[in-house]
């Protein structure tokens, strides 16, 4: 009890000695009040003085980091008044939390030095909950002390080879993407064809000419930039008792991301939670920072509007683009993921897997061998419908997962 | 009492220390009614010490430091000596005191003021 109920509560001490004393009689027991009434005078009257100014400064080592690395802070308290003061400082929520209490002298300072190291999200600082009183606690001060700081932890993400789309339209400037409309002008060959009125000459096969006697020219395409949308599933009912494949899901969106925007291609994400959240296809370090920013706040929600991924809108995706889709492999949403191919959507599955755990429980392993042929059957099944499909439990690294989907691969089997 | 108030102090038990307060007061009374004035004087201070000492830790629901106990037990035991002097002072004006003894009093009290006063800033 400090503060105001606490001279109330003396005041009343004090008014019931003097009663006492005056009711009956007893001359004692009024001069026995006289330290209780000098507490509470003095008192009150020294906390008068005392109003401290306090002040609160905040420095970060860095205000955006990636999962993993350490972020160390400070938080200083200092007294810009003259006398001295009880403190007590919590804070820093939520990125951590720290209770302290000091005496701060006047023109003193508190200092609190923090080093952690955050998981991934959005992290808002509104500033410490300070609370300061007089040392004999008449006189007391609460609130938050506003030193307002934003912290962003990215997702972790790793260097991959960018999956290899050909999709059926794709956009002028270059990129990744393996053109469908081959002609004279180009880098790559990628053919021959007779040779018609008004061919650059330049471009004749001279040996194919020597070998059929007839004029050919050669044909070349270009790598041109793609739209490609990368789909990641986080509807909680699609994660049910495999929780921790999110993270894997998270560090591969972002890693094929990055890998996808600096092959040169516009990239959109799509993250389906409890509702939706979406990114506009772009280019560039800044989206690819917009895109690690989205994915660093994702969580695992509930969902109603989309009960299975037939539900998605397609206005998301246009025409003719690609698409990566990163979700748990299930069952369940191969029917949907088999209609999106017949709508002439280029589509490139990731289909996360949980690891193989040895368990004591023989009706645990039964159940995890189980879990783990109906993810082959998926991932069967959608081989057979011509869709590029690999799974990843996260054991190997991501690169090697994706090496069947990129074109070191398809170049080194040519 | 002064045990619970000392292992109040050393444990930094707020509750502990409450208690010492409840006691030193009812000793206080108690003493008063059998004739012991000072005796009683004496034990009020301490059980103001232990009352804010007692506050202070409830409120804030962490432990305070030992400056800071130093501190408070001072302050209010030098607020709550300088009423226990006032009422010597006062009972022994009515019988009529020496003046060396007043002047004694009279410098103990600004001492007390003045500690205060210092320990404050």
């Amino acid at each position: 009890m400090v503060g105001r109920k606490k001279l109330v509560l003396e005041f009343i001490l004090l008014i019931l000695l003097l009663a006492t004393g005056l009711i009956l009689g007893w001359p004692e027991l009024l001069l026995f009040s006289l330290p209780f009434a000098s507490h509470l005078l003095l008192g009150t009257l020294l906390s008068r003085e005392f109003r401290p100014k306090l002040q609160a400064e905040r420095t970060l080592s860095s205000p955006r980091l990636v999962e993993g690395e350490n972020l160390s802070g400070t938080i200083t308290l200092k007294n810009r008044g003259k006398h001295r003061a009880f403190v007590g400082i919590v804070g820093d929520p939520p990125l951590i939390q720290f209770d302290r209490v000091a005496i701060l002298k006047g023109e003193g300072e508190l200092r609190i030095n923090y080093e952690i190291r955050p998981k991934r999200g959005l992290y808002r600082l509104s500033g410490p909950y300070v609370w300061a009183a007089d040392p004999v606690g008449f006189w007391v001060w609460e609130g938050v002390m506003e030193c307002q700081a934003e912290v962003w932890v990215y997702p972790r993400t790793e260097r991959v080879p960018a999956p290899l789309f050909s999709p059926r339209i794709t956009l002028a400037t270059p990129g990744g993407a393996k053109s469908r409309c081959a002609g004279p002008s180009g880098i790559n060959f990628y053919g021959t064809r007779p040779f018609l009125l008004g061919d650059d000459p330049r471009r004749l096969n001279w040996k194919a000419l020597a070998r059929r006697e007839e004029l050919v020219i050669n044909l070349y395409e270009e790598p041109r930039a793609a739209v490609i949308t990368v789909i990641l599933d986080a509807r909680a009912e699609a994660y049910a008792g495999q929780e921790e494949l999110l993270e894997l899901g998270i560090l591969a969106a972002g890693s094929i991301s990055r890998a996808l925007l600096a092959d040169g291609h516009r990239v959109g994400l799509l993250v389906l939670s409890g509702g939706v959240k979406w990114i506009n296809p772009g280019f560039g370090r800044h989206h690819a920072e917009k895109i690690l920013l989205t994915l660093a706040q994702v969580e695992l929600q509930p969902t109603e509007a989309f009960p299975t991924l037939a539900f998605l809108p397609w206005e998301y995706s246009p025409k003719g683009s690609g698409i990566v889709a990163i979700l748990p492999l299930r069952k369940e949403e191969v029917e949907s993921l088999l209609s999106w191919r017949g709508k002439g959507l280029e589509l490139l599955v990731l289909g996360l897997v949980p690891p193989p755990r040895e368990s004591q429980d023989e009706l645990e392993n039964l159940a995890e061998r189980f879990l783990r042929v109906e993810a082959n059957l998926a991932l069967h099944r959608l081989w057979a419908g011509g869709v590029r499909a690999v799974p990843w439990d996260g054991k190997a690294p991501l690169g090697l997962a994706l090496r069947p989907l990129s074109r070191e691969k398809l170049w080194s089997r040519a | 009492m002064i045990c619970l108030f000392l292992l109040g102090l050393v444990l930094r038990k707020p509750g502990l220390l409450c208690l010492a307060f409840f006691s030193f007061v009812g000793f206080a009374i108690y003493a008063l009614a059998l004739g012991h004035f000072v005796l009683a004087l004496i034990s009020v201070p301490l059980g103001l010490s232990a009352w804010d000492l007692g506050n202070l830790s409830i409120w804030s629901k962490n432990k305070l430091p030992r400056p800071a106990i130093f501190l408070t037990s001072l302050l209010s035991l030098g607020l709550g000596a300088v009423g226990a002097l006032f009422a010597i002072l006062g009972k022994n004006l009515a019988l009529s005191l020496s003046s060396p003894w007043l002047f004694l009093l009279g410098a103990t009290l600004w001492l007390i003021l003045w500690l205060l006063k210092r320990a404050w800033e």
